[in-house]
């Protein structure tokens, strides 16, 4: 849960470097309710990749925050299905978010 | 579902094997019932401690014999259930698989079917809740997923009863025609596609014919636990030389499951159609409380509370009817015809069977009332919720809101609630679930305590037993705390769950339900309770047939010093407290046979009179949360594999019930 998440593979080469233009990534757990992301990568060994995968959750996927509070779970619309995710789950989900202005 | 159709080609002998795939929440249950209603045979499968439903079904003159396959999202080897449905798919292969899917969650739903389709079973989609992905704003067109999956399709709406006669219809003609099962198939991205020839290569002749090597090999890219064992042991030679290739191909699942969705993509872009994107929906706004992070609180509190009014408010008159006037008279009529027989038989079958069974089996109407209650809950889908507002208090003892649904089960019955913790996919969280799980008071002691508290507080009975109540809960945070924190470290498990669309409940699926709960419960109470109802009462007979002498009594007397500890220097309440081992609910039972009082009205207040308030207090708090009860700890032991745990769980629960009574009995000697 601690350890520091490392860029994924693609994100070395094009614009995890490029300060110019700040892209919002994120972990799931920072984003606000009703906030929209695509997913970009997973962060949790095979097992939890699997697991997360068959409930929709893969690269390239876009979510929508439902519910984030400080504690408690998370809860996420993906696919046309909810799935609640502990903070802890949320955490190695990395994200990238969309148009912030579009939330509600 | 006989339809019977004439110049319908009977296919004699063997029936037809329809196994049953489908994702959580797709209304597999519903179609199952549709199916096979009361022929279903509900056992385990072999060396799992998974579910397994199969039952019969006849259509157009063939049978059937219907598998229900555990829900799973995916085949990989992340659960037992997972493991189970396809341990099935590939061994005993099935000669149709139906895949049940929620068209409200098309794509999602699909990726089972990519899994299936990595194996050689015909497979045929039944697309199910149709009105509801039409009330989420999503039209999906059957005929066009058909053409574009080159497989089956069916239309459905089973909570309706619509597309269940030609799902069969078209499993069937599948089935008798399997060479005509020609799918577009999933494909891997071009890297990983060499990789997975080049293992497949390595796997020809090594491992069991069953086992498909494209699917082997799929599947150890996919990092998937069960087959890497199976392989490692089985591969000799060449596993170095696959490790290898794994090694370099670590990330392959999030590509491999990504490959997949971009099919199903495909496959759905022309057969879905959305209308209104964004649209409020009826599960949006129920959510707005359900999921609140206080309301949701609030709402679970009270309906927490209202199961519980229910279940004694509607049933307990029935009990006591059941009690006092049916029992009563069935061990009256008993007596009468059992004149002519010895005394000795007329009281093992009266005092002891009819009466000790007998104020088990009037239980029942609380089961029942208490069971179709959550079968409400659940099938409105209302426990994923208590189970995503639990989750944060969960967390305190190095649990999840998963395991709260089957703690809940546990204030019906203890039994069903440990069986339910299979649910939990982390060994460690459902091990302590099932640990804590005696702690929840279920109705059999909640019984005994509504039977003996307003005689024992007159006035503050319902104070008292929500206190008991409140403590227990209490003790069982607590003691999860400790055990979490000292046996297991502070580890934690992973909460990853489905929240599903609030859904309208099926009266079919909740009866099922509560029949199956009640049944499992009411032969529990033919066979253990029964047997240990005969031994209390030959205990209590030998050597002389007098009470006060019997070997009981003296075992009784014998701990009395111990039981003063808690203010229970009478071996009466000893006895009835130790039997209650055998059933939470004998102990009433037992207290009507050593108090030797025929109606059940005196003996409360009989029994009141002997003890102090403090003394009360204490034998209701050990009654509480004393050793569980014999099915309690059979069901620990099938759980958990061994009789370890069943030893651990008896043990620490005798320090946790006496420990608990001394000190409260002390303290409110002290406080007077």
């Amino acid at each position: 849960m601690h350890r520091r998440i490392r860029p994924a593979k693609h994100h070395r080469l094009g614009f995890w470097r490029a300060e110019t233009k700040p892209l919002a990534l994120h972990t799931l757990v920072g984003l606000p309710a009703g906030a929209r992301a695509v997913v970009r990568s997973l962060h949790g060994g095979k097992g939890f990749s699997a697991r997360v995968a068959a409930l929709g959750i893969t690269p390239g996927v876009e979510v929508t925050l439902i519910q984030n509070q400080r504690h408690g779970p998370i809860l996420i619309e993906v696919r046309d299905t909810r799935v609640a995710l502990g903070r802890g789950e949320a955490l190695k989900i990395e994200v990238e978010q969309i148009a912030a202005e579009a939330s509600k | 579902m006989s339809e019977g159709a004439p110049g319908a080609i009977g296919v004699g002998g063997a029936p037809l094997t329809v196994a049953l795939a489908g994702q959580p929440n797709v209304g597999k249950s519903t179609v199952f019932n549709v199916l096979t209603g009361l022929s279903q045979h509900v056992g385990n499968w072999p060396g799992k401690t998974v579910e397994q439903k199969s039952g019969e079904c006849h259509h157009q003159g063939n049978r059937f014999r219907v598998i229900d396959l555990p829900g799973t999202y995916s085949l990989t080897a992340n659960s037992d259930e997972e493991r189970v449905a396809r341990d099935f798919i590939i061994q005993e292969r099935p000669d149709v698989v139906v895949l049940i899917a929620n068209a409200a969650a098309l794509e999602r739903n699909l990726y089972l079917l990519a899994e299936l389709l990595a194996l050689p079973q015909p497979v045929v989609v039944g697309l199910n809740m149709l009105d509801v992905a039409e009330q989420q704003g999503m039209r999906v067109e059957p005929h066009v997923l058909e053409a574009a999956l080159g497989l089956p399709v069916v239309p459905m709406v089973a909570s309706r009863n619509q597309g269940v006669c030609e799902l069969l219809g078209r499993a069937l003609a599948l089935a008798r025609k399997p060479e005509s099962f020609t799918p577009q198939r999933p494909t891997m991205q071009a890297d990983h596609q060499e990789v997975l020839v080049a293992i497949q290569a390595l796997l020809v002749g090594r491992m069991p014919e069953a086992y498909p090597e494209e699917w082997v090999a799929l599947k150890l890219l996919e990092g998937d636990s069960e087959v890497t064992q199976r392989v490692r042991a089985e591969a000799g030679e060449a596993w170095p030389k696959i490790e290898t290739l794994l090694q370099q191909h670590e990330d392959a699942i999030v590509d491999i499951a990504r490959g997949r969705y971009e099919w199903i993509g495909r496959m759905v872009r022309a057969a879905l159609v959305r209308s209104r994107p964004g649209a409020i929906t009826l599960t949006d706004r129920l959510d707005r409380v359900g999921i609140h992070p206080f309301w949701g609180l609030v709402l679970l509190l009270g309906v927490f509370g209202l199961v519980f009014w229910l279940t004694y408010a509607a049933a307990m008159p029935v009990v006591n009817w059941l009690d006092t006037k049916v029992i009563s008279s069935v061990a009256e009529a008993a007596r009468e015809v059992l004149t002519p027989a010895p005394e000795w038989l007329t009281s093992l079958l009266v005092d002891g069977l009819i009466d000790g069974a007998g104020a088990v089996l009037a239980l029942v109407p609380v089961l029942v009332v208490f069971f179709a209650v959550l079968g409400l809950l659940e099938d409105v889908r209302y426990l994923a919720r208590s189970a995503y507002v639990m989750d944060r208090f969960m967390h305190w003892v190095g649990l999840h809101g998963r395991s709260f649904l089957p703690l809940f089960v546990g204030f019906g019955c203890n039994v069903p609630g440990v069986m339910g913790a299979r649910i939990i996919d982390d060994r460690r969280a459902r091990l302590l679930t099932i640990l804590l799980m005696p702690l929840v008071p279920c109705t059999g002691r909640m019984a005994v305590t509504a039977f003996l508290a307003p005689a024992f507080f007159g006035a503050n009975a319902a104070l008292v037993t929500w206190g008991l109540v409140t403590g227990n809960v209490v003790l069982l945070f607590l003691i999860g705390m400790a055990i979490n924190g000292g046996l297991f470290k502070g580890a934690h498990s992973a909460f990853i769950m489905e929240m599903p669309l609030y859904h309208l409940p099926n009266a079919k699926t909740i009866g099922l339900y509560v029949w199956q709960n009640v049944w499992a419960f009411v032969r529990k109470a033919g066979t253990i309770i029964l047997l240990a109802s005969a031994t209390v009462w030959l205990l209590s007979s030998l050597p002389g047939g007098e009470v006060e002498e019997s070997v009981l009594a003296r075992f009784g007397r014998w701990l009395e010093p111990a039981g003063a500890w808690l203010g229970l220097g009478e071996w009466r309440l000893i006895i009835a407290l130790l039997s209650s081992f055998v059933a939470k609910e004998n102990t009433i039972a037992t207290l009507g046979v050593l108090y030797g009082s025929g109606g059940a009205k005196g003996l409360a207040e009989l029994v009141g009179r002997t003890l102090t308030p403090a003394a009360a207090l204490a034998f209701l708090i050990v009654q509480m949360t004393f050793v569980p009860c014999a099915a309690t700890v059979a069901a620990i032991r099938q759980e958990t594999g061994g009789w370890k745990w069943p030893a651990f769980s008896v043990g620490l629960l005798l320090v946790v019930s006496l420990g608990a009574a001394i000190l409260v009995y002390q303290l409110a000697r002290l406080l007077g």
